[in-house]
């Protein structure tokens, strides 16, 4: 293919990556820059125990999510069964509730004093309590599992039909042919999955904080905002990176000489009748009614209660600046994302490919470390300019954190689309006279328009749900539906957390079914 | 003459809602005969393999294998009962084990001496000793058709369902593999089903060859009959 470049790209191209790893430059620098006056303190007394606990809670929940999801998925892949067409998309709906919500609602039903508690208190001895790690790493699970569950559902469904039914013609039973060919084939796309819940965990801090679970991410926070030191919390950022860095190392492994998806005819369903069949359909209604049902029903209920002292002013308000907000992010990534994409088409050598990667780190690091060096970066910013918290605090700040943190969420399904169309299409516009931006603009771009769609949906998501970035960063006295949640469960008004709780749920539900929508229609 | 090894009667198949892709294909075939059908593509030559190892479900006709009743109105034997092995066009060889791995996936309630053995002996007998350890990946197009044939064999299946198996070899290797695959479905005594659009593959292989049209076979004769027929109009497809 043709490959062109204009002297001026490279260059403009490189400050803007260089400004999108600022926050991740200012952690991962931080021994050299950031005085620490607590640090002995938090390394001998804060670290170990936290560090401990995160390695525990993530342990957990990535191989219960392993489980349910992979197995979820292989029943709806390879079986027909009562229910299956449905349990296929409602499987998916738990991503619809960010973990701190589902956190939330379980303890108000399973928590020393839940209602569901209470009640077994009331006729037994016994009185539940899930506000704990091992409670809290089931409720995670149950809502993180369908990160594991869409991968692997799709390479059951349509990347391993040969190799199944050579299992088959060699004797093997349905047990056999799971464990001994489809999970060791989808190895890569479960273990993408499982690193996916593993820094969606990482990522958490309205969960854990309402837990009492000790993790890097609360300890970045106590650093910072309870020692007043946040040299320390750089440095907690910075081992969470390390961690990070690790996950993806493992993840990048488990590819190595994996080939997965080797054929793209979707696998023709094995029907199950009798105990097996009620077994298959009960799973998947069990995974849904702790994952969806439960969470979402508690929110309902509570959404409907009467509360005297409500007003629907502040929800109202903190639903307008969450729509705003997760507007702006979506325009702003997609801006920058369509700049690289076009970057990769048209610009020259393998360094165009490097400098996109390194421009989507930003998805693997946490909330609370982007916001921990954004917030580092733009005070020196404000310092060396005398200006008093120009930067800080401002609506620009945020959208920009939002845009290092999701950049990959919207470059990924955009360079999945933009390899699918042929380089001799391009090459065909060239010989034409177009220019390399004439060739994008009116040849690759609009090819990419249900990739964009899907990438804006993604980000928008993600915005929504997000807290720990949002609670770091916005500008005073601004609440989005997740900061309101989180405010108001902190101060144990669990019920009031309801109906924003639904507004965000409500807010997340259509695009992620327009998405799993999309994903079938792949899978065939 | 003796009971059939394969008798297939009056056997239907349409995909949902689609034409009929196999409408009343019988036939019956004799023990350790190797049988090449040959068609046009889309003609349901691979169907028709799929159907009788059981991986679509025809909705109408008998299979018996061998005396066993296989499928028909009220019975379906599932494909992993079925004493019939199938090599598949891409092979379908298993990326994450080895030869050995894959040759002896199926023997996996076998003793382990026992299979250690029979799985070291098949490597033996499609001339791959020494290679056991590798992987797919590090093997030739011929060397992975050959462990895919053996993977089936090693099981003894009465019966060796083939499709396309030469199709992404080059012409060298082709011709050196057909003639070991022969040798090896002879030396085992197992009946075969081959099915390609190669004439020369057709010529070299079959003791009959059944031509299949439109979903129904249009005629079914001695091999010998066919390559006369072909040795006269050469360049007829």
């Amino acid at each position: 293919m043709v490959r062109y470049s204009r002297p001026l790209l490279p260059w403009a191209i490189g400050a803007l990556v260089l400004l999108l790893l600022a926050p991740l430059t200012v952690v991962v620098t931080a021994p050299f820059h950031a005085p620490a006056p607590e640090w002995a303190h938090v390394f001998r007394d804060v670290l170990p125990v936290h560090l401990l606990e995160t390695v525990l809670l993530l342990t957990g929940t990535v191989l219960l999510s392993v489980v349910i999801g992979v197995l979820s998925a292989w029943l709806v892949a390879a079986y027909a069964f009562p229910l299956r067409g449905l349990m296929r998309w409602m499987l998916v709906l738990p991503l619809a509730v960010p973990t701190y919500i589902s956190a939330y609602t379980y303890a108000a039903l399973l928590g020393p004093t839940g209602t569901i508690s209470l009640w077994v208190h009331d006729r037994s001895s016994f009185r539940p309590d899930i506000v704990d790690l091992p409670g809290l790493i089931v409720v995670l699970a149950v809502v993180l599992f369908p990160y594991i569950y869409l991968p692997a559902r799709a390479v059951f469904a349509s990347g391993l039909r040969e190799q199944l039914e050579a299992a088959r013609m060699l004797g093997a039973h349905g047990s056999r042919r799971f464990l001994g060919v489809a999970v060791p084939l989808a190895r890569p796309a479960i273990v993408g999955g499982a690193v996916l819940v593993a820094m969606e965990t990482l990522n958490d801090y309205g969960a854990v904080k309402y837990y009492g679970i000790r993790t890097l991410t609360t300890a970045v926070f106590r650093s910072w905002t309870g020692l007043s030191d946040l040299g320390s919390a750089l440095r907690v950022a910075l081992i969470l990176v390390v961690l990070v860095t690790l996950l993806l190392w493992v993840e990048r492994r488990s590819r190595i000489h994996r080939r997965q998806a080797t054929d793209a005819i979707p696998m023709s369903r094995q029907r199950l009748t009798g105990a097996r069949a009620t077994l298959a359909s009960g799973w998947c209604l069990l995974v849904l009614f702790f994952g969806f049902v439960l969470p979402g029903g508690k929110l309902l209920l509570d959404a409907a209660t009467p509360q005297p002292a409500y007003t629907w002013t502040t929800d109202l308000i903190a639903l307008r600046n969450t729509l705003g907000v997760a507007t702006g992010a979506a325009l702003l990534t997609l801006l920058i994302a369509v700049l690289l994409i076009f970057l990769l088409r048209h610009g020259q050598g393998s360094w165009t490919r490097g400098l996109v990667r390194a421009a989507t780190l930003g998805y693997a690091i946490p909330g609370a470390v982007i916001a921990v060096g954004v917030m580092t970066a733009a005070g020196t910013i404000d310092r060396q300019a005398g200006l008093s918290f120009t930067l800080i605090g401002t609506i620009g700040l945020l959208l920009y954190a939002f845009t290092v943190r999701f950049l990959a969420v919207a470059v990924q399904p955009m360079q999945g689309s933009l390899a699918r169309q042929h380089s001799e299409v391009d090459d065909a516009a060239r010989m034409l006279g177009a220019s390399p931006l004439r060739t994008f603009l009116h040849i690759n771009l609009p090819q990419l328009r249900p990739a964009i769609l899907a990438a804006a949906m993604l980000v928008a998501i993600d915005v929504v749900k997000g807290l720990p970035l949002t609670l770091i960063l916005r500008p005073f006295n601004f609440d989005t539906l997740s900061t309101r949640v989180f405010e108001m469960a902190r101060i144990e008004q669990l019920r009031e957390t309801a109906r924003p709780a639904l507004f965000i749920v409500l807010c997340v539900l259509p695009p992620l079914l327009f998405l799993d929508r999309q994903l079938a229609r792949s899978e065939g | 003459m003796s009971h059939p090894l394969l008798s297939v009667f009056d056997m239907h198949f349409a995909h949902p809602g689609g034409n009929a892709v196999l409408s009343g294909v019988s036939f019956t075939m004799p023990v350790n005969e190797v049988l090449v059908v040959v068609g046009a593509s889309g003609s349901g030559k691979t169907t028709l393999l799929r159907c009788i190892a059981g991986l679509d479900r025809a909705q109408r006709g008998r299979v018996m294998l061998d005396g066993t009743l296989l499928q028909d109105g009220a019975v379906f034997m599932a494909p992993e009962e079925r004493p019939v092995g199938m090599v598949f066009q891409g092979h379908a060889l298993f990326p994450h084990l080895t030869v050995d791995g894959n040759i002896g996936f199926g023997l996996h309630r076998v003793p382990k001496a026992e299979r250690i053995r029979r799985v070291a002996d098949e490597v033996a007998s499609v001339g791959l000793s020494g290679s056991g350890e590798r992987y797919p990946h590090q093997l030739s197009g011929g060397q992975q058709q050959r462990v895919a044939i053996a993977r089936s064999l090693v099981l003894r299946p009465r019966l060796l369902l083939m499709d396309e198996p030469f199709s992404d070899l080059d012409r060298h290797t082709r011709k050196q593999v057909r003639t070991e695959v022969l040798q090896i479905l002879r030396a085992h005594g197992t009946g075969a089903i081959i099915v390609t659009h190669d004439r020369e593959d057709a010529y070299h292989m079959a003791d009959r060859i059944a031509e299949l049209d439109q979903g129904h076979f249009i005629r079914i004769a001695p091999a010998e009959a066919f390559r006369k027929e072909w040795a006269q109009h050469p360049f007829q497809a």
